[in-house]
């Protein structure tokens, strides 16, 4: 009997084995090969295909992977600005949908304001009513009742639908419906449908630039550094992190990332990951969280950690969280990468203002976003990013 | 000599789960030196203290045959509720208490359910499970709650001279109660009994529904109180906090030898359970594993311990032979 | 001669027990071989062993001279020709006869059930065995003899050479007894060899052969039933002399002094019904299966609400809501079905014991685990509970043995008033007398015992006084100068008061 018992540990401890073996391998943290992690395989598959066949791709945005961050027909919003010119004529009585993930939070009740704003200021200014009806999910993981909701706006006969899908996939659907119907469906923001149409968001991959440019010179380009992923199979999770480590690779060769791991968009289980990294690797200079709330999370184990050693850990998460802010004003967190969804809103609404009145959008527009540190916390939002409202002629 | 014998013989279950914690530290030591260290000893016992805490309770609601499934959203009301009342300057010691007692509410709200209108725990919990969150972002408005001032961290976030921070003491603290409660009140002789045969305990006088309505509040005021530790831990109230936290916590259970269908199980048995979850998780984190295949390990385990649940009782006849 | 079976040194083990221990015997081809002994004697386990539910043993098991070691109980139907006919038999009721008979095993014609060849040949058997059902009945509407019937007809479906039939008239009435018994006759002229358990030592004397009997996972010895007697059987199976029939040994302690006062019970299964309890005295409620018995006794615990009537303890008007409360008030009900409802299957004997009456075991607010123990310990020695062990699971031991804890349980409680629903069913001779002794010692102690028994010699040997009902009405009264089986079935048919 003792000996089954013993098998049987070793089977557990060979399967441990051979899986850590793998997991060591497949993912080196290494940064001198700055190859997009392991865990990314849809986005490596896509890189290549564009790199081998950049020509095609072009011509056929939606037959391979689309990926918004690289999309060769992507403008900034600024270049929408200068390309398009000013706000086409609107036409009277328009409706327009607006469907996010969830209406609890923060972030999508920015979103939200952005879009009603955004349409209110517009039709004002262009002397017509214009309808915008915003809804969300349950919760961030109620697939079936968002596909619902969107299904309702596309029988109301809404004119556009803004949406912003849970997971890459339990829209499309519904986003099928639009493409040969009435109803103009743009993507905003993170979740991808892959057939998609139009595409209005921050550039996830940027957010994960900015951090690393700014910990690079907070670091003199050399040192080590660490990232807190997301959910794993979230879109923004994957972009962030692989701008932040191929950014570093790239214009901070010295720089390590010695670990990437993740918490799942969970404040608590980022805590307890940093806590066993700062044991782990005690020179690490600084840790890039693909959100605030888990940043804040690094923090608290961050501060602890600074008051025995007296070394001071760079924190820099994503969103532009208010809590986020207050830290950084308390000297907590030390940058956050603003997407502004308050603007998101802003742009999407524009664009498909501009979209429904006959201007032929190009598919992606890539909306303001910046690193808020304490030197520039102060500033209104959109002196930071150079925000003028959209006029008419 | 004997004691010995008789500690091996009472708690065979809970020493499978200890050998396996032992596997694992060999493993990790050989991969990587520094693994056996006392930083990374209290590193997993501060890193099993929420789940473990959480799983403790969870054990007496299995073992009376059903499941709390709400756990991770009585943690995230909790979390806002003591969150709210400590922004607004209220006593942090009146706070947490309220913060536990509405806990225990919540509990009791779930026993109810369960025994007066006698559905499926499985279900009842689900629904609690939205009705608490749903409830946590009103309050909330979906917006964290920030601000929690020092004067209600410090109550467990603060370290012993050791380092040992006060947090973990409280978890050790509470799964002795809690094993205590277990296996030496009438109150856990009655969880064997309802869950080993409803039935028969029914007829044997003991009230079935009082035990459960018990052992709901028990479970859910662990989870308050893993709630109130995480936001002395973290400063902010999130409402979202707690997600998915009752399946890490079923985990553990089942780790720690419960039986689902309830009557067996212990206190010791899911702390070794959460103890070697946090082991691993540790262990996976040094060793700079892929999330993915840190998945693929920690379900490998709990099926590996449901396999030893079924292979204990062929090895225990042979053994008598 | 070439021995139908033949079993050689077989041991089995469970957990915590021997259960058999080297035994070996023979039965001859085409002979109706009886299987008898106390439960816990190893008669199941050994059945379980030949017909492969138990696969893991040691010894050797020949059938017609070649041995076999089945995979499971399908490998013993199609590839040993050996069948067993269940204690409760296995019937889909949803489902036809002839669909019973065959199931998993249709003949099939393009892969589709050959409907009408599957029941020509069912309907052949079936006649054979003289029942009047076809293949085409619906199971649902078939009597228990009838159930009997359709497993016997089963077996011969697979052309079984050994068919073996556990306990087979347990639940039948005795005119389908009496047409078993033909049909067991019929088979055993086609040659066909049967193996026989039951606890019915009559039976045993109208059809069988030879008896092996097994006492403690031992064989002790075959005799040939037409040499034997009755005695020598009794005596064999228990090791010593006994008379299996209930006997009072202590006289009637009933005092005039009313314990409990039952006045006009109405529920679902039973009507306006009205008795009184006297401190030591032993009632028995005699009737028919169905009677209303059970269900009247749950209403007194507070188990089950009832429409309407009063209860009166010790002249108070109460109110049981549970069964809870009928422990603080002193009742306590032993159930029928031990397994369902009596014991708790993942319990030793010392918790089993001791859960009505935790608070007797307190030290401060925690249970003493020794005190729990050594209460168990007494109740195990004074109750002769075997195997005297305290820590083994009681889920592991025979019926007689746990119903004895079930006993010390409620030995263990302070109640005044003990109801025993069938308290022998399933329990072998010797623990028999030993539950007589235990009823009357209580009665003795001045407190109140009621005996729900189906069977007339128990419920006439044990009681003080017994009450007969029918269909859920109380129909007799009898004291007992009066008591005799013709009076009390009369009164259990309906009999004279309508």
């Amino acid at each position: 009997m003792k000996k089954r018992r013993l098998l049987a540990m070793g089977l557990i401890l060979a399967m441990t084995a051979s899986v850590c073996a793998c997991g060591s391998s497949g993912q080196s943290p290494d940064t001198e090969t700055p190859e997009p992690a392991a865990e990314t395989p849809a986005e490596t598959e896509g890189e290549e295909a564009a790199s081998e066949d950049p020509v095609e791709t072009s011509q056929e945005p939606a037959a391979a992977e689309f990926d918004p961050d690289k999309d060769p027909s992507g403008i900034d919003w600024t270049q929408m600005r200068e390309q398009y010119g000013a706000m086409p004529a609107l036409e009277d009585g328009l409706v327009v949908g607006g469907l996010v993930k969830q209406l609890q939070n923060e972030f999508w009740k920015s979103l939200k304001t952005g879009y009603e704003e955004c349409g209110v200021y517009l039709a004002e200014q262009a002397g017509v009513t214009l309808t915008v009806d915003v809804q969300g999910a349950q919760n961030e993981s109620d697939e079936e009742g968002q596909l619902t909701t969107m299904n309702n706006m596309i029988n109301k006969g809404y004119n556009g639908i803004l949406f912003s899908p849970i997971s890459d996939s339990n829209l499309t659907s519904a986003v099928d419906t639009c493409n040969g119907g009435e109803t103009i469906a743009v993507n905003v923001n993170d979740g991808v449908a892959q057939n998609t149409d139009y595409f209005v968001g921050p550039n996830a991959y940027q957010n994960g630039v900015l951090a690393a440019e700014w910990i690079a010179e907070k670091l003199n380009h050399e040192g080590q550094v660490a990232v807190v992923i997301g959910k794993v199979s979230a879109y923004a999770a994957r972009e962030r992190t692989a701008g932040f480590v191929e950014t570093m690779a790239e214009i901070a060769p010295d720089i390590e990332v010695v670990a990437q791991q993740s918490a799942d968009w969970d404040r608590q289980a980022a805590k307890e990951l940093a806590e066993t990294w700062l044991t782990q690797y005690p020179d690490l200079d600084a840790v890039f969280s693909n959100n605030d709330d888990m940043a804040l999370g690094v923090v608290e184990a961050v501060r602890e950690y600074e008051k025995e050693s007296g070394k001071h850990v760079y924190v820099v998460g994503v969103d532009g969280d208010s809590e986020a802010y207050e830290s950084i004003r308390n000297g907590g967190q030390d940058a956050t990468v603003d997407s502004f969804p308050y603007y998101v809103g802003m742009v999407a609404m524009e664009y498909m203002l501009r979209q429904l009145n006959g201007q032929e959008m190009p598919k992606v527009v890539w909306t303001p976003q910046a690193l808020i540190s304490s030197e520039n916390i102060d500033s209104e939002a959109s002196e930071v990013i150079g925000w003028t409202d959209a006029a008419f002629e | 000599m004997n004691v010995v014998r008789k500690t091996v013989n009472h708690n065979k279950r809970e020493l499978v789960t200890l050998v396996g914690i032992f596997f694992i530290c060999i493993f990790f030591t050989v991969m990587d030196s520094s693994y056996l260290s006392w930083n990374n000893f209290l590193l997993i016992l501060q890193q099993s203290t929420i789940n473990g805490i959480i799983a403790v309770g969870m054990t007496f609601a299995i073992m009376t045959g059903g499941i709390d499934l709400s756990v991770g959203a009585v943690y995230g009301i909790v979390i806002v509720a003591i969150a709210k009342m400590t922004v607004s300057g209220w006593n942090p010691i009146l706070s947490l208490l309220i913060g536990l007692l509405l806990g225990c509410a919540a509990g009791c709200i779930n026993g109810l359910l369960v025994t007066k209108l006698k559905l499926q725990p499985f279900i009842a919990t689900l629904g609690t499970l939205d009705i608490f969150r749903g409830v946590a972002y009103v309050v909330t408005d979906g917006v964290p709650v920030i601000g929690v001032p020092d004067s209600y961290r410090v109550i467990f976030n603060s370290r012993l001279s050791n380092g040992i921070y006060i947090y973990v003491f409280v978890f050790l603290l509470i799964a002795v109660i809690m094993g205590v409660v277990l296996s030496k009140t009438r109150l856990g002789n009655y969880l064997y009994a309802v869950g080993g045969n409803e039935e028969a305990a029914r007829l044997s006088g003991v009230s079935i529904d009082w035990v459960k309505i018990r052992a709901y509040m028990l479970c859910a005021f662990c989870a308050a109180l893993a709630g109130s530790i995480s936001l002395s831990n973290l400063g902010s109230g999130n409402p979202t906090a707690g997600e998915g936290y009752e399946l890490e916590a079923i985990a553990a259970c089942a780790i720690g030898g419960s039986r689902m269908a309830g009557g067996k199980g212990s206190v010791l048995g899911t702390v070794f359970g959460a103890l070697l979850l946090a082991s691993l998780k540790v262990g996976m984190i040094i060793m700079n594993v892929n999330t993915f295949y840190q998945y693929i390990v920690t379900g490998a385990i709990i099926v590996i311990a449901a396999f030893f649940e079924v292979i204990q009782v062929k090895l225990e006849s042979k053994i008598k032979k | 001669m070439t021995e139908a079976i033949a079993f050689e040194k077989i041991n089995k083990y469970f957990p915590g027990a021997h259960v058999l221990k080297d035994v070996s015997f023979c039965v001859h081809p085409g002979e109706i071989h009886a299987l008898l002994g106390e439960n816990g004697a190893g008669k199941s386990t050994l059945l379980n062993i030949l017909h492969g539910i138990y696969t893991e043993y040691e010894g050797d098991v020949k059938l017609f001279g070649s041995e076999v070691h089945f995979k499971n109980p399908n490998d013993a139907i199609m590839n040993g020709k050996i069948s067993k006919v269940h204690q409760e038999t296995n019937v889909v009721k949803d489902i036809s006869v002839g669909e019973n008979v065959a199931l998993g095993h249709e003949p099939s014609r393009l892969g589709f059930v050959n409907r009408r060849a599957l029941n020509q040949r069912v309907d052949g058997i079936l006649m054979q065995l003289g029942c009047s059902f076809r293949a085409e009945t619906k199971a649902y509407q078939l009597s228990a003899g009838e159930m009997q019937m359709l497993a016997i007809a089963k077996a011969l479906y697979y052309d079984s050479k050994i068919i073996s039939l556990d306990e087979p008239t347990a639940s039948l009435s005795i005119k389908e007894t009496d047409n078993l018994f033909s049909v067991i006759r019929e088979l055993k002229k086609k040659g066909i060899t049967i193996l026989y358990v039951s606890h019915r030592l009559e039976e045993i004397f109208q059809i069988c052969d030879r008896a092996t009997i097994l006492r403690d996972g031992a064989f002790i010895t075959t005799l040939d039933v037409p040499k034997t007697n009755r005695a020598e059987l009794i005596r064999s199976m228990v090791g010593r002399d006994v008379d299996a029939l209930a006997n009072r040994t202590k006289p009637c302690m009933a005092s005039e002094e009313v314990i409990l006062k039952v006045e006009h019970f109405c529920g679902e299964k039973f009507h306006d019904v009205s008795f009184e309890l006297k401190k030591g005295e032993i009632l028995g409620f005699s009737g028919l299966v169905g009677a209303g018995r059970t269900e009247l006794m749950r209403a007194v615990c507070g188990i089950d609400q009832k429409k309407s009537g009063d209860l009166y303890l010790k002249g108070q008007k109460v109110h049981l809501k549970n069964s809870s409360d009928a422990l603080k008030n002193g009742i306590g009900l032993l159930p029928e079905d031990r397994k369902t409802q009596g014991f708790l299957n993942l319990s030793t004997n010392i918790d089993n014991v001791a859960i009505s009456s935790l608070e007797k075991y307190m030290t401060g607010i925690f249970v003493d685990a020794g005190k729990k123990r050594k209460n168990c310990e007494h109740y195990i020695q004074e109750l002769d509970i075997h195997p005297p062990k305290a820590e083994i699971l009681t889920a592991n031991m025979s019926g007689g043995n746990q119903q004895k804890v079930i006993i010390a349980r409620w030995l263990s409680t302070d109640v005044d008033i003990l109801i025993f629903d069938e308290p022998t069913k399933g329990v072998d001779v010797g623990a028999r007398v030993e539950i007589y002794r235990l009823i009357e010692e209580f009665a003795e102690k001045g407190k109140a015992v009621i005996v729900i028994s189906s069977d007339l010699p128990e419920v006439l040997g044990i009681s003080d006084r017994v009450i007969v009902m029918y269909e859920g009405r109380k129909t007799g009264e009898i004291e007992r100068e009066q008591f005799s089986e013709e009076l009390a079935m009369e009164y259990a048919i309906g009999g004279k008061s309508s």
